[in-house]
Formats: C-alpha cells, structure tokens, sequence
C-alpha cells in the first residue's frame, strides 16, 4: 500500500498542474490578500482641508495624522477636489463639516479617523467652554466613547485572511490530486490494471485517499504559515496577538485544520468517484469551493459575542470560528476547539465509508456497471 | 484453466436501461493452449475478456479457476492472472516505461533484484531497451503497447489475457510478441487473446472462439474448424459463419 502512496506522489508530482494548485495558488493568494490589505492600510491618501474651518481642529488634523496621509489646506478645496487633486476633501458648509470625495476603501478609512478626532475636538472644546462658564467639575455627565475589541484581534482582519486564504487553498490544493486519482484514472483506463493487482479495493482506495488527503494538507498548511509569516511582516500587532495564543491552541487548531483538509479531501474523492473525467470532476467541486467561502462571511457577520454552540458542529463555520478566535477573537474555549474537531472528524468518517462503499461498485471505480 | 459456466453479463445503464452484453457462454480454456477470440467489434470480446479477469463479475453463471470458483478477495488466484486491457493501454503518463515495470511488480512483491532481471527479460524479447526510461506520454502507440504487454508479463501469472495485443506494433515487435507467446504456451500458460488479425491467429491459436452478439458461435480446435469449413482462409470462415449468424455446421 505504501509502495501505491508514493507512486501516486511521484505522478501527481510530476504533475505541473498539481503542483502548481498545491503549492503556487496558496503562495499567490497569501501574497495577493496580503500585499491588497497592506496597500490599503498604507498607500498615500491626499485630503484636502478647507481653510475657513477653525484653526484648531485643522492642527488637530495636523497633528495626529497619519505617515502616508498627505494634507493640505487650501481656500479653492471644491475647485481642487474636482481637479482630481485630493481623494477626499473636508469641506465646510454653514455649520457642516463634509467629507466629499471619491471614496476608495483606504480614503474611507482616513476619513473615519478625521471624524473620530472632530469628535475628540468638540468635546475638549465643549469641555473648555463649561469651564468658561464657571459650571462645577460634577456638572453634567460628559462620556467619551471609545472601542475595545475583545481579544487582541483587532477588527478580524487578521482572522478573516487567515480563514479565507485557508479555504480558498484548502478546496483549490487537492483537487487535481483528487481528480487524478479516481475521474483521471476512470478517463484514461489506468484504474482497471490497478484493480487487478492482488490488493483489496479497500486497501487501494485507502492508498489513494490517503495521496489526496496529504496534497490538501501539504496545501493548507503551507497557505497558513505562508499568511501567518507574512502578516507578521507587514502587520505589527499581529506579532502581540499571536504571542497571546496559548500553545494548546496553536496544536488544536493544527489538529483543526487536518480535519478541515480530511473532510474536504473526502468530498474531493466523493466528487472523483462521481464523475468520469478530470474535467466533470473539475466542474462538479467548483461550487463547492464557494460554498466554502460562507464561513469567512458569517464570521464576520456575527460577532463573537453571539457565536452559538451549533455553529461549532457546522463546517465550515466551525473551521472559521476557531481560525477567527486564533486570529484574536479568543472567546472560544478549548473545549470548543475539541468540538469542531470530532465533529468534522465524525463527517469525515462517514464520508470515508461512504466513499470506500462507491470504489467497490463498478459504477463508481471504473465508469460503468 | 479457466471455466465459465452459462454465464452472462448484462450492463445497467441510465432509467433501468439494461444492455445484454454476454449470452449464456459455457466454455473452458484450457492449460497450456493458445485460444483466440474472434468476432465483429461490440461481440462482446473484451467484456469476456475483463470477465475472466474478475474485473467485470458475472451478471449469472459462474467462472472458475482450476475448478475453484473465482473470488475477487482471493489474491492468489488474482497473481494468477496477466491482463492487457487493449490498445487503450491504461499507462500513467507521467512515469517512465520502467517506473511503471517497476511499480507494478514492488506491487505483486517481487524482489528488486529479481525485478531488475525480469524487467532485462522482457525489453529483450519485446524490443523496449530503446525507450525504458522514457516517460509514456513520449511514447508512440506501438511501443505503449509493449510496455502494457510487459506490464501483465511481469509478475509470471500462469493466465494471460490480452485484448488485441499486436495493434500498433510494427512487423518486427509483432513477431517478437508472438515468439513470446509460443514461448508462454511451451511454458504450459493458459493464453486468450482477442484479435482481427487472422494470421496471427493461424500462427499461434489452438483454439478458437467465434463470439456474435454475446453469444459463441463457435468453440473449438482450430484444426477442426479448418476441416468442418474445408478451408484454412479464417477471413473466409469468419465472414461465413458471421454471415450465418449461427453455429457451425
């Protein structure tokens, strides 16, 4: 059986094709995700500010802005914002302060901070003109709002990448192993002269399960540390949040994502052993993988505070949740972890029975009955 | 030797949909014979032929192996036999002509060493020391053929079943593949393979089986054939007897 595994290996190796979906697709991907989050966190935003706007909130601006914002204040901000010379502008109007411009995702994010220290400004100010008026300190309540995110994680960005990334390789790295094994070998007939060597088919479908199980794995993780390497370069914080992940996790979510492989690796046999051709196997599981990419956005749909227990039951929700609460989220317990894995686990384990069952059909292992 | 026992095999297609592919076939191979089996295309030739192999089981009817009844799970009786699945070779692209010799024996467990010497064997006397290490899909279609033919040669099964075994290859690996098949037959192997080429079958066959839809028109000694239709044209008598389309008088 050993002696099957490797040769399945060494074929599929030679496989450019394989190859290149195992291990390239994950590295561009991480690269690709990366490099956008990181370009938009930090590529130049030009933000014009209108010069009748009190001279105090214009040196607040000057003061706490960021590296790669570049301001200038000018008396001819609408004309010069239609010129295309800032990406947004702060404009007053009567009494109004408007941030007009053409928003990309990255002026959209300076614009908030702006906002966030106009209200810090009024505030002092406010502040400034009760004492003015000679009101005692225990006047009227004045709360200032601030944003603490449970965990380390920030806003998820990191855990939504991580998952992301980790489902996109995940689907993407076993497939051409997949439909080699089972719907490649029914199209060019190989199958038939394995099926009469004195092995069981039992043993030989474990053999090549196994071959598509290590692609996807071999997929998966090299697109997990690739993200996690990465992020660490180009994100500081991350360096804090993953330093806060006790080591009993860091192991569970190995354990977690072996699983995630196993079970997608299952439905690529399945699917293999459904059709007759590279291409109809191709076809077939591509939905799959979008079905996949539910997790992620469910994630960051509901927040950490309400993620229920039958969540954890449901791949690939449970993959997610467990990769977000990694990520920082870090509101699940070790006992949730275990969860996620017994439960995938056990859906493997069907599906392998399942499958075993197929491969000893006719139908299914060679195209016909 | 192989015994097949009325059997027949039916394929079920889509809707319920059944395709009777093998009528209620009693015959036996028997040791040591060359037997060929003849007939138009779709008569049924390689179904009968994956049959045998225990590749395809029976709808009904029983096959047996030197009077043991042949069971999938049983490996020895499936060392026994070599099959070549036809001109659709079935060869991993990827792999080299030896890879694939190699790998098909470390699977039947012969020794490297031993391996090494049959692999030497058998590219000697079907002419593959050219092309050994060259990957298949490099390969044309007659030399494929010869790295399939060696492929179910190289565990030594004592059953050998070959579906149209000399398509592609040119005169001189022709008769290099049938010098190896009157060697085989010395060596007391039982041999069935499916052919059009009716010398060839002149050249190497003991026995015959004509095959028509499903069903045998004919099973016997090809001597006796030659004097039951008075000619030794097999073209002649196979277009007789198909178009006749029943059993030999």
């Amino acid at each position: 059986m050993m002696t099957m595994i490797l040769k399945e290996m060494k074929d599929t190796y030679r496989d450019r094709r394989t190859v290149f979906f195992t291990t390239a697709i994950p590295m561009i991907s991480v690269f690709a995700l990366v490099f956008f989050f990181s370009f938009f966190n930090t590529s130049d935003v030009h933000i014009g500010i209108d010069e009748n706007i009190d001279m105090g909130l214009i040196e607040s601006f000057q003061e706490e802005q960021q590296e790669h914002w570049h301001l200038t204040v000018s008396d001819t901000i609408n004309e010069e914002l239609l010129d295309g010379a800032y990406d947004f502008a702060i404009v007053l109007e009567g009494n109004t302060l408007t941030a007009r411009g053409d928003f990309g995702n990255n002026g959209m994010r300076a614009a908030q901070q702006l906002m966030e220290m106009w209200i810090d400004y009024e505030r002092e100010s406010l502040d400034a003109w009760v004492t003015s008026q000679g009101i005692e300190e225990n006047g009227p309540s004045i709360y200032e709002w601030d944003r603490d995110f449970l965990g380390e994680g920030g806003d998820g960005s990191m855990g939504f990448m991580l998952a992301f990334i980790f489902l996109l390789t995940v689907a993407a790295g076993g497939l051409p192993a997949a439909a080699d094994m089972f719907a490649g070998e029914k199209e060019k007939r190989t199958m038939e002269p394995l099926l009469m060597i004195p092995l069981s088919r039992a043993r030989i479908f474990f053999a090549k399960s196994m071959v598509v199980f290590l692609y996807t794995i071999l997929s998966s993780l090299l697109s997990v540390v690739l993200v996690i390497v990465l992020m660490m370069i180009y994100f500081t914080e991350v360096e804090q949040i993953l330093a806060a992940v006790p080591l009993s996790k860091y192991i569970l979510l190995f354990l977690a994502v072996v699983a995630f492989s196993a079970l997608n690796s299952a439905l690529l046999v399945w699917f293999s052993l459904l059709t007759d051709s590279y291409k109809d196997m191709q076809n077939l599981f591509s939905p799959v993988s979008i079905v996949w990419m539910i997790g992620p956005f469910v994630a960051m749909i509901v927040p950490a505070t309400a993620w229920s227990s039958w969540m954890l039951l449901i791949p690939p929700i449970n993959i997610t949740l467990v990769v977000f609460d990694f990520a920082g989220a870090n509101v699940l317990t070790l006992g949730d972890y275990v969860i996620t894995i017994v439960s995938t686990t056990a859906i493997v384990i069907v599906m392998y029975l399942i499958t075993n069952r197929m491969f000893k059909k006719d139908k299914y292992a060679l195209g016909h009955s | 030797m192989i015994t097949l026992t009325n059997v027949h095999k039916t394929f079920y297609e889509k809707h319920n949909q059944s395709h009777r592919v093998l009528r209620d076939i009693s015959i036996t191979f028997e040791q040591g014979k060359v037997t060929a089996l003849l007939g138009e295309n779709g008569a049924g030739k390689t179904t009968l032929l994956r049959l045998l192999s225990g590749l395809y089981e029976p709808t009904g009817g029983e096959v047996a192996l030197d009077g043991v009844p042949f069971d999938l799970n049983n490996h020895r009786q499936r060392s026994s036999i070599g099959v070549h699945f036809g001109s659709d070779t079935g060869l991993y692209d990827r792999l080299t002509a030896r890879e694939h010799l190699e790998y098909f024996a470390k699977l039947y467990a012969i020794p490297k060493q031993e391996t090494k010497q049959r692999i030497t064997k058998l590219s000697n006397e079907l002419g593959m020391r050219d092309f050994l290490n060259k990957r298949v899909r490099k390969l044309s279609k007659g030399m494929r053929q010869k790295v399939a033919i060696s492929r179910a040669m190289i565990h030594h099964p004592s059953i050998y079943l070959l579906d149209e075994p000399s398509t592609g290859l040119d005169i001189t690996s022709a008769n290099m593949f049938r010098e190896k098949i009157l060697q085989l037959k010395r060596d007391q192997k039982t041999i069935v393979f499916s052919t059009h080429l009716m010398e060839e079958v002149d050249m190497l066959c003991d026995d015959v089986v004509i095959l028509h839809r499903g069903a045998v028109l004919y099973h016997g000694s090809l001597q006796s054939l030659y004097k039951e239709e008075e000619t030794t044209d097999m073209n002649m008598i196979l277009m007789a007897m198909l178009a006749r389309g029943g059993r030999v008088t």
